[in-house]
This record gives C-alpha cells, sequence and structure tokens, in this order.
C-alpha cells in the first residue's frame, strides 16, 4: 500500500467520527466512512507550565506583559500557579525584597499588626497570642533579622513560610521588580529556578485531547476488523512539565493478517507516525518486552498501537518522525503497553483453552460414535447404545 | 486320531469370543460408561518363559486402555474396528492379510499411521480375544510348504466335504489358509521332518524321502510361519507324530528350530503354536567335526548371537548348551547343502538315517 494511503488508513483509525475521501492521481477514490458522531472532548487552553519554559519564551512573556509585579506575572501567565505557589517560588528564586524591620515606620507596624489579627481570625495556623503594637514594636527592637521574612519567621514559632509570605504580600510588604524591568540575566535565572524548583503543581490533563478507549475501540474494529482487541488508556503523566497520556491497544487476529513480525502503529497527538519506526521508544519498548510471557510469538495477528498525546510530543527530530527516549514517557508506554498485553494473554489463554478443549472434543465424536457401531454389530443388538451423555461429559467448555 | 481339535469349532469359538468383547463393551456404553477393556501387558517385563508350559507366556501385569484416556481412544476404535473387521471375515469365510487389514482400516475412518500400528492392533486383539490371528483368518505373506501322505478334507468355502491327499502334487501343498483350516482325515506316516530351505525340500520328494522314512515332509522357508507353527503343533498332536527339524548349522538355523519347539516372546500370549516334543535333528555343531563338513567362519554377529542363546532359558537343555559350546569352539558354520560334497543323495542315504536313529 503506498504511504499516502497508509497515512489515510492509520488517521481514519484514530478518527472513527470523520469522513475521509481520497481521489488518487490515477482517479480511484478511496473512503474512510466515519462509524460514529462522537468526537473527543476538545482541549482546553492552557498557559504554559513553569517546567517547561525556556528563556526564549519567558522574553517573549516578559516583554507583552502588562502586570506589574513578579506574583502577578508568575499567577497570569503560568499553568496552575497561584498567589501561594508564586509567592514561594519568588522567594526561593530570590526575586522578592522586603524592608528591614528596624526602618518601618510606625504606622507601617501598626498595619502589620492588623494584618496578623486579621490573618487569625480567619483561622489559619500559627500567630497564636494576641499580638498588640508595642509588643512588636518591642521584638523590631531587639531583632537581628535584616528582612521581614526572617523577622516574622525568627519571631513567630510555628508558623509556614507560605503564610508569612501571603501575609506580607496581603499587607503590601513584599516589592519585586517589574516584569518588564527584568534584565536578560535575571531572565535566564528566573527559567534556572523555575526547573529547580519543586513546588509547583503537576500539569492539569485538561487541555489534552487523547481518543478515549471507547472511540479507540470503535475505529480499530472499523479499519482493522479485528477478532479480539484491548484498549487502555494511562492516567494523565509528566515530563518537564508537559502533561502527556499514553493510549495503548493490541488487536488480535480477525482481518489482521500474520506477518513474520508484529505490526506496530505509532500516533502523536492522532497523527499517524510513519517513518523511522525502529529509532521510536515505542518501538524500543515493544522490543525489549518478552512477548511469550504474555503468549504472544512474532508470527500471531497481531497489531500494536500506542498513542501519545502531549501539549508538546517529545519528538527527537525536527522531522517529528519518531518519539525520543524519555524516561517518564518510557515507563508510561511500558505500563500501558503491559496492561493491554496482560489482557491479551488471558484472552489467548482462555482461547487455547477451549481450542485444545475442542481439539478433544472432536476426537471423541469422532471415535465414540465408531466405537458404539462396531460393538453393536460385533454384540448383534439392533440398536446402538446412547453416547451423547458420554460426549455430554467429555465436554469441559461452554461455547 | 487322539487328540482331535475340531476346526469348525474352534472358529465357533473365535466368533464367540469375538462377539463377547463387542457385547462387553456394548454394555459398558449402555451403562453411561466410556467402554474400556483390561488385557496381560506385553511389556518386556511381563514376559515370562514357563518351563512347565515350555515356553513364554505372560505374566500377571495387566494394561487397562480406556476410551476416556484421549490418547487412548483413537487405538481403542481401532481395536474394536479389528474385532469387527475380524469378525466379518471369519462370519464370512473369508481370509485376509496383515497388509489388508493396514488398508482396510482407511474405508472406515479408522486409518492407521503405519504398518506396524495396525501389526500391533491386531496383537492387542490377538491378547484379548486369546486366539491367533490365523484364527480369525488374518494369514502372513509367507508361506510353507507340505508335502506326504496326509489326506484332509476342506472347510474353506466351496470345498467343504472336499478330500484331498498333500502327496497329490510334487512340489508340495502351500500351508495356506485352505490347509490350515482342513481337518485332517487319515495317514500312514511315522514322522513329520521340518526343513528350513527349499533345494532341500525338493530333493528330499526327488529322493522319496516320504516313503524311505514314512514320513511328512514340511518346508519352512526360513523363520517358520505362526500358520505352519500351528499346523506343526497339530500334526504333533492330532495325529501323534513325531517331529524332526533339519535347518543350517548356525545359532540362526537353531533358533528357527527353538521357535517351532518353544516359540517366541513374540508370542507370550498366544498357545498351540509351539511343539515342545519336537526335536532339532541338525545340523549340529558336532556333525560339522563327525561328518568333516565345508564350512564358513562364524562372524562376529553370529557369535554375538550365540552368546545371547546360551544365556536364553529356551536353551537350557543339555543337548542345546553342547551343541552351543561346540560351535564357540570351533567357529565354523555348514549349511544344508554342505553335505553335497559327498554326492547329491549321501544327505539322505546316509545322514538322515544315522541322524534319525541318533536322536531316537
Amino acid at each position: 500500500m503506498p504511504k499516502i494511503l497508509e497515512y489515510l488508513k492509520q488517521t481514519a483509525l484514530v478518527t472513527p467520527y470523520a469522513n475521509i475521501t481520497f481521489v488518487d492521481p490515477k482517479g480511484r477514490l478511496y473512503k474512510f466512512t466515519r462509524v460514529t458522531t462522537k468526537t473527543p472532548p476538545p482541549p482546553k487552553e492552557t498557559l504554559p507550565h513553569p517546567y517547561g519554559v525556556d528563556v526564549e519564551t519567558m522574553q517573549r512573556l516578559q516583554r507583552i506583559t502588562d502586570c506589574q509585579t513578579m506574583p502577578d506575572f508568575m499567577q497570569k501567565h503560568f499553568h496552575r500557579v497561584g498567589e501561594t505557589i508564586s509567592l514561594s517560588f519568588l522567594d526561593f528564586a530570590g526575586f522578592i525584597r522586603t524592608s528591614d524591620p528596624k526602618n518601618l515606620k510606625g504606622e507601617d507596624i501598626s498595619r502589620l499588626v492588623k494584618a496578623i489579627k486579621k490573618n487569625k481570625k480567619k483561622g489559619k495556623n500559627g500567630f497564636s497570642h494576641n499580638l498588640s503594637v508595642k509588643e512588636m514594636q518591642h521584638f523590631i527592637r531587639n531583632t537581628q533579622s535584616g528582612n521581614l521574612v526572617d523577622f516574622m519567621k525568627t519571631h513567630f514559632k510555628g508558623v509556614e513560610k507560605s503564610v508569612i509570605l501571603r501575609l506580607l504580600h496581603a499587607a503590601g510588604f513584599i516589592r519585586t521588580k517589574a516584569p518588564r524591568k527584568l534584565r536578560s540575566d535575571e531572565i535566564v535565572k528566573l527559567v534556572r529556578m523555575m526547573k529547580k524548583f519543586d513546588g509547583f503543581l503537576p500539569p492539569d490533563a485538561s487541555c489534552l485531547s487523547p481518543l478515549g478507549e471507547d472511540l479507540l475501540k470503535v475505529g480499530i474494529l472499523k479499519e482493522l476488523k479485528p477478532e479480539y482487541i484491548v484498549v487502555s488508556q494511562r492516567k494523565p503523566s509528566t515530563y518537564s512539565g508537559h502533561p502527556f497520556i499514553v493510549e495503548t491497544a493490541i488487536a488480535y487476529g480477525g482481518d489482521i493478517p500474520a506477518k513474520d513480525d508484529i505490526l506496530i502503529y505509532r500516533f502523536a497527538n492522532r497523527i499517524p507516525l510513519l517513518y523511522d519506526e525502529a529509532s521510536d521508544i515505542c518501538v524500543k519498548v515493544i522490543r525489549s518486552m518478552n512477548w511469550r510471557r504474555y503468549k504472544v510469538s512474532p508470527s500471531m495477528p497481531i497489531v500494536i498501537l500506542v498513542h501519545i498525546c502531549s501539549t508538546k510530543v517529545p519528538y527527537k527530530t525536527v522531522g517529528k518522525e519518531f518519539i525520543a527516549d524519555r524516561p517518564e514517557v518510557k515507563k508510561e508506554v511500558l505500563n500501558g503497553l503491559r496492561e493491554v498485553a496482560r489482557q491479551l494473554q488471558h484472552f489467548l489463554t482462555k482461547k487455547e483453552y477451549v481450542a485444545r478443549e475442542r481439539r478433544r472434543l472432536d476426537v471423541f465424536s469422532k471415535y465414540l460414535p465408531k466405537i458404539a457401531k462396531f460393538s453393536t454389530n460385533l454384540a448383534g443388538k439392533e440398536k446402538e447404545p446412547n453416547i451423547k451423555v458420554l460426549l455430554r461429559s467429555a465436554r469441559k467448555f461452554e461455547d | 486320531m487322539k487328540t482331535k481339535i475340531s476346526v469348525s469349532e474352534k472358529k465357533k469359538e473365535v466368533l464367540e469370543n469375538l462377539r463377547n468383547f463387542g457385547a462387553r463393551l456394548y454394555g459398558q456404553m449402555e451403562e453411561g460408561a466410556f467402554p474400556w477393556i483390561k488385557m496381560p501387558s506385553r511389556s518386556i517385563q511381563n514376559i515370562f518363559y514357563s518351563p512347565e508350559v515350555r515356553q513364554y507366556i505372560l505374566g500377571d501385569k495387566a494394561v487397562r486402555r480406556s476410551s476416556r484416556n484421549i490418547r487412548h481412544i483413537r487405538p481403542f476404535t481401532q481395536l474394536v474396528w479389528a474385532a469387527y473387521f475380524a469378525y466379518e471375515l471369519a462370519k464370512n469365510r473369508k481370509t485376509s492379510t496383515l497388509r489388508d487389514v493396514y488398508y482396510s482400516a482407511q474405508a472406515f475412518d479408522v486409518a492407521f499411521k503405519d504398518q506396524p500400528e495396525s501389526n500391533s492392533i491386531i496383537t492387542d486383539l490377538e491378547t484379548v480375544v486369546g486366539f491367533a490371528r490365523e484364527d480369525f483368518n488374518v494369514f502372513p505373506e509367507e508361506r510353507s510348504a507340505i508335502f506326504g501322505d496326509l489326506t484332509i478334507e476342506y472347510t474353506v468355502r466351496g470345498y467343504e466335504g472336499r478330500q484331498y491327499n498333500l502327496m497329490s502334487h510334487p512340489d508340495g501343498v502351500m500351508i495356506g489358509p485352505a490347509i490350515t483350516s482342513a481337518e485332517f482325515v487319515k495317514t500312514s506316516t511315522d514322522m513329520v521332518i521340518a526343513i528350513e530351505k527349499g533345494g532341500l525340500f525338493t530333493r528330499f520328494i526327488e529322493e522319496e524321502v516320504h516313503k524311505k522314512f514314512n514320513a511328512l515332509l514340511v518346508l519352512l522357508g526360513g523363520q517358520a510361519p505362526r500358520a505352519s507353527r500351528h499346523f506343526i503343533y497339530r500334526l504333533n498332536k492330532e495325529l501323534e507324530l513325531p517331529v524332526h527339524i533339519f535347518t543350517d548349522g548356525d545359532p540362526w538355523g537353531m533358533h528357527i528350530a527353538m521357535v517351532i519347539i518353544s516359540g517366541s516372546a513374540n508370542a507370550a500370549h498366544l498357545r498351540d503354536l509351539t511343539t515342545p516334543d519336537a526335536r532339532w535333528s541338525g545340523v549340529w555343531a558336532t556333525d560339522i567335526v563327525d561328518y568333516r563338513l565345508p564350512s564358513d567362519e562364524l562372524t562376529p554377529v553370529d557369535i554375538k548371537r550365540l552368546y545371547e542363546l546360551q544365556k536364553d532359558p529356551r536353551y537350557k537343555g543339555d543337548l542345546w548348551q553342547k551343541e552351543i559350546k561346540k560351535f564357540l569352539k570351533i567357529r565354523k558354520k555348514a549349511e544344508q547343502e554342505a553335505f553335497s560334497r559327498y554326492g547329491l543323495t549321501y544327505i539322505v542315504d546316509k545322514y538322515l538315517p544315522e541322524k534319525l536313529k541318533e536322536v531316537a
């Protein structure tokens, strides 16, 4: 089959809700008809995850933003970054400045005390004793700390840093540079620290659009017409801040031809990958698996399908021909394949059992009537003995 | 005729046994059981030499074959088919060969893989029914012959009641199904002389050995077919004729005689094939020396065989042990024809009378 047809066929497989019509240069018509009108839910638009941002992207964001402060910038332009996380990160990365407690004016002190009281009223942890302005002034006079964050941490035991940061932020004691004024070395540092910080939440997979187990099944049934099919969708996972979902499927028998080797279909974001199969991580994983353990032999009519769905598919090359060897992706692909392989194994075991029992029963149903016939003849009887009971008792499986 | 074994009586018994076999299986199936049989094991471990019966017999070990067992059901079916086939043959008084059996099975869709498989099923049937396959009309290819004054009466279809004298044809009469199943009427002879080779058999007829010694001549044609062994048994039992066996003077000739006398391990499940009172009357190792016969060196295979025979329980007798030792000592063997060195009639004129006297 020409590559183009292969491409269309595989596309039709992962888009069972699409009608595809193709007329080749010789005027031959190829039609791939939809079998369902259901489509997978469309992906939601999403912000970049801090882990996945490079310097270039950061520069672009920093230039166009209208945010005046770094916490605002972080919250507005990045995925799953709220106030607490933005403050924690900026503190971790060293982008936060606060005043020396000794430089606080009277009104600043009373604002700080009010903020602490307010915080207590809300029932948050820490700040258990009722603090007066006088007491605060007393603390400030005696403190060694050079900045407010440190000061708060030293004098209010058992309070989490994130709580302190939020409190100071709310009371307006935190100052950051305006994002647009970041120098290039600061941008590089920001990006580097983003990768180092472990407090970011994992990306949300609602931005991905996997096909889903049901549609995948429908698509495979439509294009391959197998005897048996098993599909599996892994839970969302991430690599370098990019969410991804692995979908795997194995189809067995039916119209699938038995070749010398297992047939592998690869997809990335529902696009068939046709070239450089040997370099693909999915293929490498498949080759590394001990298929005999799953009762699979290379001569069986089997198609294995791997679909990787991600905001950034980890292609190895700019040609986008195959998936690179990412440990996180590899692990998910392997687990996904193991899952479907296990199911296939159950199926094959059962099939083998039924086939064996059927052969057994065939032998009984071939020979028992003969024994009955010959012995009836020998014994000189008219009627043959009833061997139906015997045949039934030899039957060990249900259809 | 003292112990007359009626051929027709025996046929009835064979048919009866086959019918019973079928009825047993039929009954088992009627009771809702997978048909099964139990029969003596024919494995080497279960074959013993019985000095009382003077032949090999099967021990107490039995095998159970059940059609419940997936590995047994095909041979089991073939066995039942073979019984059916034999029954039809015997009932219609037709005969057949092992090769026929092999091919006939194909028509009933119970085909055998090869000839040995079909042979082994027939042997199973012999064990189950307790009769040799010749009794249910399955005959081997090889045939031997008989010549002499014995009148028989046919029981085969189309010849019933007809009588025939076995001296009627100078080439001898083939011991086939018709002769095997015939009843003995009368004879004037005093002994049976069984001869290994065809050339000598013809010479004996030409030299009128049958008249000179008043004997029935039997051609064995190498290792005697079972039909001939059974026939010799009948001559010995029914007509009370002593039996002399002449073979080549080598371990193989010795064994031809021994199988007629004491049977083989392969036929341990059968009776009435052996003639324990038959005598091996030459050519002995001592004859090679005494008559200074032209001889060949024993080959290593011959010598190996002699050592085997030496330990064989059938060869316990003094004569056998003496001759085996002699063979091993002189390391020579001689054929029956070796006597021709002294002229073609020497064997009949000189050797045979001397030998018969010596043995008697």
